[in-house]
């Protein structure tokens, strides 16, 4: 198993040489367990891979950075640049089935949350940035910070040793950072739909959403679905196999989204990689996930980026943290800079150069014909946004506006960064990006 | 009541009436021609533009009159009979600055690239970036630089030399008349068989436009030939050849969304004089021929299998004759096909993931962009002719293409796929056109480098093709 650390090879385990066995081995067994749980529900055809083997073939599945599906809700609008560049720079609150998590008083060994156990709403953000790769913009525009770690690992470091997890954290956004800051205050309830409300979370456990990760830094992915189990789950249920209305197979991704919805069709990473997938098991081969587990960057093509004179700049890409030799986070350090000919002004203009990557392990296997499910979900598109779709089970006239108003992103109103062009010069630090979009009490 | 349907809509389809008198016949269906000649031009000041465009805007060939010839045409080929005599097609396009010199807004065709212009975004397109190395804009005959940058393209187009000659001499004098200086004029012509100068046939694929050219619903611009039962019917107008909505080429008109027989709204905003037009890209090509030779000659013998004949198909993804690669692997069947897909060779054993052809039309593969659908939003219409003959010493291609974004179409397909090793799918760079100081490929198991250029960009424009009342309206100085 690879680890994760400072791209100088100091991985984070290492910095705990007496427990570094131990470390190492208990987070395999985390992703032991992940890997196992994505087999799909109907594994009729023996396609999944719980373990891929050093020997199994690799297939790369690449994929665009900057998130399709701002594009898309923003592509009918005469200014859907700038549009899409602020909504990808603006923090969302965490909702499960439409309500906020809630500070509650949940007795032990239960998870069932009463409604008079429930308290306030806690302030919880993410960045809606959902193709695995996420991004924070330093104050000027002189630096941009991308990751692609998942929140997991994080939690797993949190638990296993909170003071590694602060001193990363220290190293890589404030050295202000203290223990308390990175976990949950109280014990939090979500809601679970017709099941009410349940725990989410105890006090003490570690906080993906917390401040440093968010509002004030970047350490990890904060989308709900930018996580290492998401990206292991569809690689299982993309070993499912699925039939049209007459018995046909069907390859296109998008169609196969839009049936099932086991992934989320407005993204590129999951048609990416769903389409990949269900070729491969159309070929005769299983798939699993291989090394480096989840997603990393590819090597940035940042031919794009230049001076107002036109010359390309030395652009200082630091690949600050790795995945064994694959980068997980970078930063880039920008000023004066072009992206495409126009003035760089939104940390997703480079995004839209950048692309992520998974590694797809395969193995031939022996089958007879594939054992196809029907599926009978259908896209929706969004009123007014045809570019984006949800997936139901139901008519679509049934989607009512609060549903529709909670699948919308939520846009920006931070002014736009304008970096001097001629002559280096402070700019004011822009409008706090999360101000529209703070959860209010 | 009718149930909705699973899946995506698969809503009756309803293809829209094009503006038949005001598109122009380059953009659709494209003139075809086996001569072309085309035109920079300087005018400096705004009457002087507004002077050329009176004179020249009665003259621009539209999609009907193209149209209509395109119909006599096939009719005689069909018995045996050569391409009927023509007028010389004329059609225009204006640069950013042009635009700007007559008094309208660029910013208006709402592509950032096109604003820019073309020398702005030659790095971002892989071109080298010395000054004074071949292939900068420094370099350049055309373009590049604000000394160069024209203010429009003519384009010009006819079977017979000769007529495409006397035309062009009629134009000429009626741009020195006006007072319009030309900054740039050649002359291309298609090869024997339809090749461009590496030898391979040119030009076979590309997408039918959806779209009526009256209110009959039969009248499509784009001939059907698969039966209503076909099932490949609704996507396809014969097989192989994708159905893209026209907004993706023309303005003001339903383009691409994710489910392929859906229409999806046209792109809002900008004046109304964007309406019908289209963006071109220009890129003049130069090839070396000989250099690509002796890489054939060194790099062959390192492949397992197969001479410079087949080193070249791995590099193009088709044979000479315009056979896939992907259907035929081992030997060139001696005839061109637009019938195949690459879904079948996801792991590109009969066909490398780099071949030129596969990384600007991936057909039914997924992408970095996701399902296949999405590769249909992406798709140009060409309009290319090669210049310079077969044994001339500068010889190249005149790339010419069509679309509504030079951003999500020209520059994802070169700047997207081509130049990078690891899109649409991993498995290199276009080492064939791809522009990359260094460019690598798997062909065959064999890891292929090089950093040698065969195409060398040598000329170029971003520009915007106005409908035919737009080019009267900037004639006379209406720009709302």
């Amino acid at each position: 198993m690879q680890t994760i650390g400072m791209a100088d090879g100091a991985d984070d385990f290492a910095r705990r040489p007496a427990r570094l066995g131990a470390l190492a081995a208990r987070w395999d067994e985390r992703l032991a367990q992940l890997r196992s749980r994505a087999r799909p529900a109907f594994d009729d055809n023996s396609s999944y891979l719980a373990e891929t083997r050093d020997d199994d073939a690799v297939h790369m599945v690449t994929w665009d950075a900057f998130p399709r599906f701002l594009s898309g809700w923003f592509a009918v609008d005469a200014d859907r640049d700038e549009r899409r560049y602020r909504a990808a720079e603006t923090l969302k609150p965490v909702r499960f089935n439409g309500e906020p998590l809630r500070v509650c008083t949940a007795a032990a060994g239960t998870n069932h949350v009463p409604e008079d156990a429930l308290g306030e709403p806690v302030a919880a953000l993410f960045r809606q940035q959902d193709e695995y790769c996420e991004w924070r913009v330093g104050g000027n525009l002189e630096r941009v910070v991308f990751t692609c770690e998942p929140p997991e690992y994080w939690a797993y470091l949190a638990e296993v040793d909170i003071e590694l997890a602060v001193e990363l954290y220290r190293e890589l956004v404030d050295e202000r950072v203290v223990a308390e800051d990175l976990v949950w205050r109280t014990d939090v309830a979500s809601y679970d739909g017709a099941n009410g409300w349940r725990v989410y979370a105890r006090a003490g456990d570690y906080n993906p959403w917390n401040r440093w990760n968010t509002v004030d830094g970047l350490v990890h992915c904060t989308h709900p679905a930018n996580t290492l189990a998401a990206a292991l789950k569809l690689i299982g249920d993309g070993t499912q196999a699925y039939q049209g209305d007459y018995g046909e197979p069907i390859r296109d991704a998008g169609e196969l989204l839009c049936r099932t919805g086991f992934a989320n069709p407005n993204r590129f990473s999951d048609p990416a990689i769903a389409g990949a997938i269900s070729l491969l098991i159309e070929a005769g081969v299983a798939v699993g996930a291989a090394e480096p587990l989840g997603v990393t960057f590819t090597e940035p093509r940042l031919t794009g980026l230049a001076r107002p004179s036109g010359d390309n700049p030395n652009v200082r890409w630091r690949a600050a943290r790795r995945h064994g030799d694959a980068v997980v986070r970078a930063e880039l350090t920008i000023t004066e800079m072009t992206v495409g000919g126009a003035p760089l002004q939104f940390g997703g203009q480079v995004a839209d150069h950048l692309r992520m990557r998974i590694a797809i392990g395969m193995r031939p296997v022996a089958r007879g014909p594939l054992t196809r499910l029907s599926a009978l979900k259908r896209c929706c598109p969004a009123p007014g946004h045809p570019d984006v779709a949800m997936v139901v089970d139901r008519a679509c006239a049934g989607i009512g506006p609060t549903e529709w108003a909670a699948f919308a992103p939520v846009e920006g109103t931070s002014a736009a960064r304008k970096p001097a062009l001629t002559s280096p010069r402070r700019v004011p630090d822009p409008v706090d990006p999360h101000e529209s979009s703070r959860m209010l009490g | 009541m009718t149930p909705e349907p699973v899946g995506r809509s698969s809503a009756t389809l309803d293809e829209p009436v094009l503006d038949v008198d005001e598109i122009q016949g380059d953009v659709l269906p494209g003139f075809n021609t086996l001569h072309r000649r085309l035109i920079a031009v300087c005018f400096d000041q705004r009457d002087r533009g507004q002077t050329m465009l009176a004179e020249l805007a009665p003259r621009v060939a539209t999609l009907a009159e193209v149209c209509h010839l395109r119909s006599e045409r096939r009719e005689r080929l069909a018995h045996g009979r050569g391409r009927p005599r023509t007028p010389l097609w004329l059609n225009l396009a204006l640069t950013a600055r042009g635009l700007q010199r007559l008094g309208a807004d660029p910013t208006s065709v709402r592509d950032r690239s096109f604003a820019a212009g073309l020398g702005a975004i030659s790095p971002t397109l892989g071109d080298p970036t010395d000054p004074g190395v071949h292939g900068h804009p420094s370099t350049w005959r055309v373009g590049g630089t604000a000394a160069r940058e024209p203010d429009a393209l003519l384009l010009l187009g006819n079977d017979d030399a000769a007529t495409l000659a006397i035309g062009a001499e009629r134009i000429l004098a009626a741009l020195r008349a006006a007072g319009v200086c030309v900054l740039y004029d050649e002359t291309g012509a298609m090869l024997p068989g339809g090749r461009e100068h590496f030898g391979f046939r040119d030009g076979i694929a590309g997408p039918a436009v959806r779209g009526r050219l009256s209110a009959r619903p039969d009248d499509m611009l784009a001939r059907r030939s698969l039966g209503p039962t076909d099932p490949r019917a609704p996507y396809e107008s014969r097989p192989g050849r994708p159905l893209v909505w026209p907004g993706q080429f023309v303005f003001g008109l339903p383009r691409q969304l994710d489910d392929p027989v859906v229409a999806g709204p046209a792109f809002e905003g900008g004046a109304a004089w964007v309406r019908n037009g289209s963006l071109l890209v220009f890129r003049r090509l130069e090839q070396d021929v000989s250099a690509f030779r002796r890489f054939l000659a060194t790099e062959a013998p390192g492949l397992p299998r197969g001479g410079e004949e087949r080193l070249a198909a791995l590099l193009v993804g088709r044979w000479p004759s315009g056979a896939p690669l992907v259907r035929w692997p081992e030997a060139d069947p001696g005839e061109e096909s637009d019938d195949f897909g690459y879904a079948l060779d996801l792991l590109a054993v009969r066909c490398p993931a780099a071949a030129h052809i596969r990384k600007v039309n991936p057909r039914d593969l997924p992408t970095d962009l996701g399902g296949s659908g999405r590769t249909l939003a992406t798709h140009v219409l060409r309009r290319s002719i090669p210049y310079g003959g077969p044994d001339a010493a500068e010889r190249g291609l005149l790339f010419l293409c069509w679309q509504t974004s030079i951003v999500r179409q020209f520059e994802r397909l070169t700047v997207g796929w081509m130049n990078r090793d690891d899109a649409p799918q991993p498995g290199g760079h276009d080492l064939l056109v791809g522009q990359a100081p260094v460019r690598c490929a798997m062909l065959d198991g064999v890891a292929v480098v090089t950093s040698e250029r065969f195409v060398v960009p040598t000329g170029g424009a971003y520009l915007f093709a106005p409908s035919t009342s737009a080019l009267r309206a900037l004639a006379e100085g209406d720009t709302s």
